[in-house]
């Protein structure tokens, strides 16, 4: 007496196809946006590191190339003061640009499975 | 032995859990088979196996017609955007439905792309990536056993989910439809399994040739390896889940199922035992292509899945503070192991450890790591600088930089900055004002004691090491250390000692591995994993002297090099042992059919030179035939000997025709004579001597008058007659393992010296009773043998006077000289040469003055003359020659 028994074809077919389309949408609305989430941190990371933002921010009342004085101080203050803003403007720019991608892709394939329905009733 | 993996199965009927490591395939279905990790659980339920099975099945015709319709689908789609893009142009005049029609193909087109997307992004890897699991711990491992384990508090995995396309096809395809039911074909498995490219190149790694054949004919099928039901996957796929945890992969490849079934199938091991593998090496080949393709996926910063190390960014120093100075005498140990990768600390985590808790102190968070030279201090350098990247430090060491100071640099800047004690304030001030860096200083002990007297470096160096500012460390020996405690016992205050020990054999064979896709890249060879393993085998008994990991660097290296000289296109396991022949002069009988012939003929060559002594002969030769073939204690000399007997019989000659006969020259022989040390005092000289052993590791040690050496001096032989190591003055130890120690002594000379031959056992009974009176018991018992010389008769004087004029005849043939003698030159010498007890140095005595003596003066008579001789008679020369006596 055996525990695992044949499917039968049609069944099996038919349990395959189920299986495939869920694959196909989980895909679709959980696997491809996360990458394209993780590679929006990614870049995120990778532009913070090689501007420095983090270690700026956090640096922001620490004297200029850590040299202890008011000069160095106020020298500081000023530069990191025109630094920091210029690098926020470029972060939002990347984050949106990033969501809007995010956006294309999670509405895109609703969309065209809107236009396959609508098709018919659309007239160019 | 730590675990990540047990494997158990369950009782169905009883509900009872039972552990068991003998990879039996489980087909009963009232078993089920699991596997757990410490917080992980792995199962596969019958229905869910069952649906696995019918998908695969139906799956594999479906995915052909559906990646033909889908390309249909978009080539008719990419004809219909042309028509309809020529309709809207005003080319072509369609009607309304069929424009619609075509839209609809487009659209239809664009999900077709996406399904193609979907195919392409899920058929090359798993459906999930598994973590690295961590080893098992006790109370884990023994609920297991008593069946106590909650298994509903584990984390549930699907072990499917973790199976590479390849290996699920590999497996799915041996699945046969049988009636109602299907079957796992074990035979066909394997052929599946030996054909894939994954296991094909682990096999030729490995150096085994027409694998493939040999693999596929093993008898699994009759009788060890039947066709199971189904319900065997259970077990076959958990096998290659644990096997996939211990080779530390996140995916379950092809060579995983190959792996399992080793385990399962023992006889399949046997195929690889030919070859002189044993599994581990197996699994290491596999473990190794695995962590070097998940490396070299890590090249891309930009791909999401892979770690991203922090550099710190071009304003890095507007916070940190700038170090003008420092960058002028240093070079940055993080950026160098950023840009050259590379993994580093293999084997030295526990190090590593105790560094990273040491440097988050707030004051004197310094270390000195000391160790051995080839021990590995600067890789735990490098592997902190590792870590430090990959963010797997605490908080307070992060975007941290590690500058090692060099000492060229150094004087060259001090030169023009005025001098070492200005460049010093200099750095002093900058290291101030600036965060973020660790400061090292590889062979701390050289940059200390540069310069002379009060201009030593350490003199303006001190102040700095004593406060400094931010975290130092610095490498040293033991012996450096010593001096340095003994020298500045302050500077130690400051900071924390790291003891860094050798690395052990395992981890090295690890670090050999990292180096091989460099290597292999440089060079164009192609390293097997045999040849890596004999490399630590084989230094570990040749090279004691040396540690690990960089001695097996050194070979790696060389053999590298001996196999370009030899234009070989692999490194294979000859030239690994070439090589270490080369590097220690000693053979190996496998090495060579030379080398091996030459040993098994060594006592036949020995007595062509050396007359009677059979005994002691046979002693040696077998002791170097036991060594040769590896098979003597490799942790004690090759053979330790006490040789007996009246003087000039042969003890040390003996010895000395060993050297050169084996070991290659007279030179191999490192001789002590303990006559001439009378005292403990002398104990350091005795060792200056042995010392040689450390440049000539295959020696022979004479030691000399055994007898005659105080108490103290014998204790010191102790250790090295039974571990084979003497400890120098400086703690530093002296290895023997690979040379044949020999103490001669006259012990009971007396006795043998008018022995009657039949009356020799007795005397040599006798002579044996007389040594516990010279040595301790515990030394004694550390001699392999002790051989007693039999005195020589006029017999062997005849032949040894033979022997000796036949060496005079090869010197004398260099100068254009031949020699003429008969039985009348032999008789003489035999009969005015053979004092009973004096052995053959009379002998010797009269071939000098009879002999020698008068052919040097008619040598240096012709040549005033400048004449030449081309011949001299001996029985002439004897006759002519007025006898002068000979001292006796």
């Amino acid at each position: 007496m055996y525990a695992v028994k044949r499917t039968p074809p049609l069944f099996a077919f038919g349990q395959y196809i189920v299986s495939y389309c869920m694959e196909f949408i989980i895909w679709w609305f959980v696997a491809v946006p996360t990458y394209i989430i993780k590679s929006i941190i990614r870049t995120n990371t990778i532009f913070n590191d090689s501007t420095s933002f983090s270690i700026i921010l956090f640096g922001f009342f620490k004297p200029w190339k850590n040299d202890n004085n008011i000069a160095g101080w106020v020298i500081g203050l000023i530069i990191k003061s025109i630094y920091i803003p210029v690098l926020l403007i470029a972060f939002g720019l990347i984050n949106i640009i990033g969501l809007l991608l995010l956006l294309i892709q999670i509405s895109f394939l609703p969309i065209i499975i809107g236009l396959i329905i609508l098709n018919p009733f659309i007239s160019l | 032995m730590k675990q990540r993996v047990i494997t158990a199965y369950r009782d169905k009927v009883t509900n009872t859990l039972f552990r068991y490591d003998n990879h039996a395939v489980i087909i009963d279905p009232t078993y089920e088979p699991f596997l757990v990790t410490q917080n992980d659980l792995f199962t596969i339920p019958v229905p869910e196996l069952e649906r696995t099975i019918a998908e695969f099945k139906v799956g594999q015709l479906f995915v052909t017609i559906k990646r033909v319709f889908l390309l249909g689908v978009i080539l008719l789609a990419l004809i219909a955007a042309a028509i309809y893009f020529f309709t809207l142009a005003g080319y072509i005049s369609l009607n309304n439905n069929i424009l619609v029609l075509q839209r609809e193909l487009m659209f239809f087109a664009a999900i077709a792309i996406l399904m193609l997307w979907h195919d392409l992004s899920t058929n090359f890897d798993s459906v999930q990536k598994m973590p690295r699991f961590g080893d098992i711990d006790d109370f884990m491992i023994e609920s297991v056993e008593k069946g106590t384990i909650q298994l509903a508090l584990l984390k549930q995995r699907n072990p499917l989910l973790y199976l590479h396309p390849m290996t699920k096809q590999i497996l799915f395809s041996a699945v046969i439809p049988y009636r109602d039911t299907y079957i796992l074909a074990s035979e066909t498995l394997l052929k599946f399994v030996v054909h894939h490219e994954h296991v094909q190149r682990v096999l030729k790694r490995l150096e085994i040739e027409n694998s493939t054949e040999i693999l596929i004919n093993v008898p699994i099928s009759s009788t060890s390896a039947p066709e199971f039901p189904a319900e065997a996957l259970q077990s076959l796929i958990l096998y290659t889940v644990e096997q996939a945890i211990e080779t530390k992969s996140h995916t379950i490849y092809p060579e995983h199922i190959l792996l399992a079934l080793f385990e399962i199938f023992p006889i399949l091991k046997n195929v690889l035992k030919q070859y002189h593998v044993d599994v581990q090496t197996f699994q290491k080949a596999i473990e190794w292509y695995i962590i070097d393709e998940q490396y070299r996926a890590k090249t891309n910063s930009m791909d999401p899945m892979v770690s991203y190390n922090l550099k710190g960014g071009i304003a890095d120093s507007w916070v940190k503070g700038f170090t003008f100075f420092l960058d002028k005498i240093s070079f940055n140990v993080t950026d160098f192991i950023n840009k050259r990768g590379g993994l580093y600390g293999i084997g030295h985590s526990k190090e590593i450890n105790y560094l990273i808790g040491i440097l988050q102190k707030k004051y004197d968070a310094n270390t000195i790591l000391v160790g051995d030279p080839g021990t590995g201090k600067s890789s735990i350098i490098y592997g902190l600088a590792q870590k430090i990247l990959e963010g797997d430090v605490p908080s307070s060491l992060r975007n941290m930089n590690i500058k090692t100071v060099d000492i060229n640099r150094l004087l060259s800047v001090a030169a023009q900055e005025g001098g070492i004690s200005t460049l010093v304030d200099k750095l002093s001030e900058e290291l101030k004002k600036q965060v973020g860096t660790i400061l090292y200083f590889d062979e701390l002990m050289v940059l200390l004691n540069t310069g002379v007297g009060s201009e030593k470096t350490i003199s303006y160096l001190m102040p700095l090491l004593l406060q400094s500012p931010i975290p130092i460390i610095g490498t040293m020996t033991y012996a450096e250390y010593a001096l340095l405690e003994k020298q500045y016992p302050s500077l130690l205050q400051s900071f924390t000692v790291i003891r860094v020990d050798e690395v052990d054999p395992s981890d090295t064979f690890t670090i050999l591995t990292t180096k091989i896709r460099d290597l292999e890249q440089k060079q164009g060879l192609y390293i097997t994993f045999p040849a890596l393993k004999d490399i630590i085998d084989l230094s570990q008994i040749y090279m004691p002297q040396k540690r690990f990991p960089k001695k097996a660097v050194e070979i790696l290296d060389q053999a590298i090099i001996l196999a370009i000289r030899m234009h070989e296109k692999r490194l294979t396991r000859d030239i690994v042992k070439n090589t270490i022949s080369e590097m220690t002069k000693m053979p190996f009988a496998s090495s060579s059919q030379a080398a091996a012939q030459k040993i098994l003929t060594l006592e036949q060559k020995i007595h062509e030179r050396y007359i009677n002594q059979e005994e002691g002969v046979h002693a040696i030769v077998e002791a170097l035939q036991r060594s040769q073939t590896m098979l003597r204690n490799t942790s004690r000399a090759i053979a330790t000997f006490l040789f007996l007997g009246p003087t000039g019989v042969g003890k040390t000659e003996l010895a000395k025709i060993t050297a050169k006969e084996y070991f290659g020259s007279d030179f191999s022989v490192i001789r002590v004579d303990l006559s001439q040390f009378k005292t403990a005092n002398d104990i350091p000289s005795i060792i200056e001597i042995l010392y040689q052993i450390n440049l000539k590791p295959y020696s022979l040690v004479l030691l000399d008058e055994f007898e005659k050496a105080p108490q103290p001096i014998l204790d010191l032989f102790l250790r090295l007659f039974d571990e084979g190591v003497l400890v120098s003055p400086n703690g530093e130890n002296i290895y023997f393992n690979n040379s044949i120690i020999i103490c001669t002594s006259n012990i009971g000379s007396d006795l043998l010296l008018n022995v009657d031959p039949v009356e020799f056992e007795d005397a040599r009974r006798k002579v044996l009773e007389m040594i516990p009176s010279y040595f301790r018991p515990e030394l004694i018992n550390r001699f392999d043998r002790t051989i007693i010389f039999r005195p020589l008769d006029q017999d062997h004087i005849k032949k040894i006077a033979a022997l000796n004029l036949n060496e005079l005849i090869q010197k004398l043939a260099m100068q254009g000289i031949t020699i003429e003698y008969s039985d009348i030159t032999i008789n003489y010498l035999s009969e005015e040469g053979f004092n009973p007890g004096m052995g053959a140095r009379p002998l010797k005595r009269l071939i000098q003055d009879k002999i020698e003596a008068p052919i040097a003066k008619m040598i240096l008579t012709s040549q005033t003359k400048n004449e030449q001789i081309s011949s001299i008679n001996l029985d002439m020369l004897i006759d002519s020659a007025p006898f002068q006596g000979h001292n006796l």
